[in-house]
């Protein structure tokens, strides 16, 4: 059984890979994940990391990230915490019409599309979001 | 453990990121090779802006990105609108996988997606 494993890392661009592939290398010690789930992960990780680090960056650029990868007998989650302060919990998850005047907001509907489950929960300076693949 | 190892591999691969010009006839051609997402996308977008700018005819060759993710996404779009306001041809060329990126977005139905070689027919290529 793989242990809970954590990484904190700046509020910068260039955390996106680093983070992306401390769960992607976690993800590839758990042998009941296909290939096909961690490539799914590895996007889906990419995109929550990717929005915490932007929410964090307008609002408190010198705090961390936290990503926590956890596994049990019938899941594994990835946890992603910021402190990006007045961000409001998505409520529409759908993936949005293709539109040539649409550049973002799609990020999260992404990741929600892939993974199993997301879930958000309003934290006082931030937001932690919680994905999981079950087995 | 085999398994393991492969991932392993492949993970050190993706770090790799690079961005190539080239001029093909009337086409300009920016091949990118790796992943596109918010730590390569200024420079992702400065060579997708130029690439369009010096060009009538402009190829993004994302067929050799591992991954492409919402940031990504979002500049092809935006290339994509500034080619149209500019009256120019703009195609982007994916491969098997880098494809998945853009049907799960459903964005394969208003872009020119094209394989590399419907591309070197565009351009001319034997």
């Amino acid at each position: 059984m793989t242990g809970p494993a954590e990484l904190s890392v700046k509020a910068a661009a260039e955390s996106v890979p680093l983070a992306r592939n401390f769960v992607v290398e976690f993800a590839s010690q758990v042998d009941w994940l296909g290939e096909t789930q961690v490539e799914r992960l590895r996007l889906a990780a990419s995109e929550l990391i990717t929005n915490a680090i932007v929410a964090q960056l307008k609002v408190a650029p010198d705090r961390e990230i936290v990503v926590r990868c956890g596994l049990s007998s019938r899941k594994m989650t990835v946890r992603v915490t910021d402190s990006g302060g007045g961000f409001e919990l998505p409520t529409d998850l759908n993936i949005p019409e293709p539109d040539i005047d649409r550049e973002s907001g799609f990020g999260l509907a992404i990741a929600d599309a892939l993974a199993d489950d997301v879930s958000f929960t309003k934290l006082p300076d931030g937001i932690d979001v919680v994905l999981t693949m079950h087995r | 453990m085999d398994a393991v190892l492969q991932r392993s591999a492949s993970i050190l691969v993706d770090v790799y990121f690079s961005i190539d010009s080239r001029v093909q006839g009337d086409w300009t051609i920016t091949d990118v090779v790796g992943e596109l997402d918010l730590a390569t996308s200024a420079e992702f977008r400065a060579a997708a802006h130029s690439g369009l700018a010096d060009s009538t005819r402009f190829a993004l060759d994302l067929s050799d990105c591992a991954l492409i993710d919402s940031v990504g996404l979002g500049i092809v779009v935006g290339t994509a609108r500034r080619a149209r306001s500019a009256g120019k041809d703009f195609v982007v060329v994916v491969g098997e996988r880098s494809k998945g990126f853009f049907e799960r977005t459903r964005l394969d139905e208003i872009l020119e997606l094209v394989e590399r070689s419907e591309l070197d027919a565009l351009v001319g290529i034997k």
